[in-house]
């Protein structure tokens, strides 16, 4: 049984400026939530630190919280908040 | 963690186009409701027509010549296209459901665009006049809190920077 999950980040927006990335495949630990993905992120990314408080995540187009437990081939998306329309 | 790839950036300007985020490739997406074109009135119109509708409202979204931040000059979208187009969709049954809509058409545009320039068309039809206004101002006020898109203003003789948003309604 594999002990590890593989998952994409797309940054957008203001996010994808911090980054200088649009997209990253990465790989972490089985069980990896939200939160810890957020964490290693901005070390990987610190520019991206200072927005952590008012992005939001998705997961497979969908919004959720930050406790959501992340899964093999999950799509995560770094939203800043949205200003079309 | 290991960060297995770090995909350089494929966009050659911060437009999110489905190209940019499927470079290998991509099925079963219709791209029609987020676009880089310009943005097709007549062809929206038509979308619309139905032999059992009494009223057309379409509205248009266009880019203006000032904000809060000075002169513009022009405004950048970005979106999250693959979920935007899902959201959209969405948004397009709760019209349905709630006012009516017989037709409807969505379209909102990305990319560099001029002052004067339409960014986002909402056109629906139905069987009465006071539907279609209220559907329209419906799905506008939930595009604006469901749909991931960004927008930048560039100021005139200034920088560019991202139009203060709102945050993403969790559904």
């Amino acid at each position: 049984m594999l002990s590890t999950i593989h998952v994409n980040v797309l940054y957008f927006a203001g996010a994808k400026e911090a980054t200088g990335v649009r997209m990253e495949s990465m790989e972490l630990p089985k069980n990896t939530a939200v939160k810890e993905l957020l964490s290693n992120l901005s070390m990987m990314h610190p520019k991206i630190r200072d927005m952590l408080n008012i992005i939001q995540i998705s997961v497979n187009y969908e919004v959720v919280d930050k406790g959501t437990i992340l899964n093999e081939g999950d799509e995560v998306g770094i939203l800043p908040p949205i200003s079309g329309g | 963690m290991k960060n297995m790839v770090n995909e350089p950036d494929v966009t050659r300007n911060p437009v999110s186009t489905v190209k940019d985020l499927y470079p290998n490739g991509v099925t079963n997406l219709n791209i029609q409701r987020i676009t880089s074109r310009e943005i097709d009135i007549p062809s929206i119109l038509k979308s619309i027509d139905d032999g059992g509708v009494g009223a057309k409202v379409l509205f248009l979204g266009t880019v203006r010549n000032f904000s809060d931040n000075g002169d513009v000059e022009g405004m950048t979208y970005e979106s999250y296209v693959g979920m935007a187009e899902e959201k959209i969709k969405n948004i397009e049954t709760d019209a349905k459901r709630t006012w009516g809509v017989k037709k409807i058409s969505i379209v909102h545009r990305i990319g560099d665009l001029r002052v004067g320039e339409n960014s986002v068309a909402i056109a629906v039809s139905t069987s009465h006049s006071k539907d279609a206004f209220a559907a329209c101002q419906f799905i506008l006020d939930k595009i604006k809190r469901e749909v991931p898109i960004w927008k930048k203003e560039k100021i005139i003789h200034g920088e560019t920077k991202w139009v203060e948003g709102k945050p993403l309604k969790q559904q």
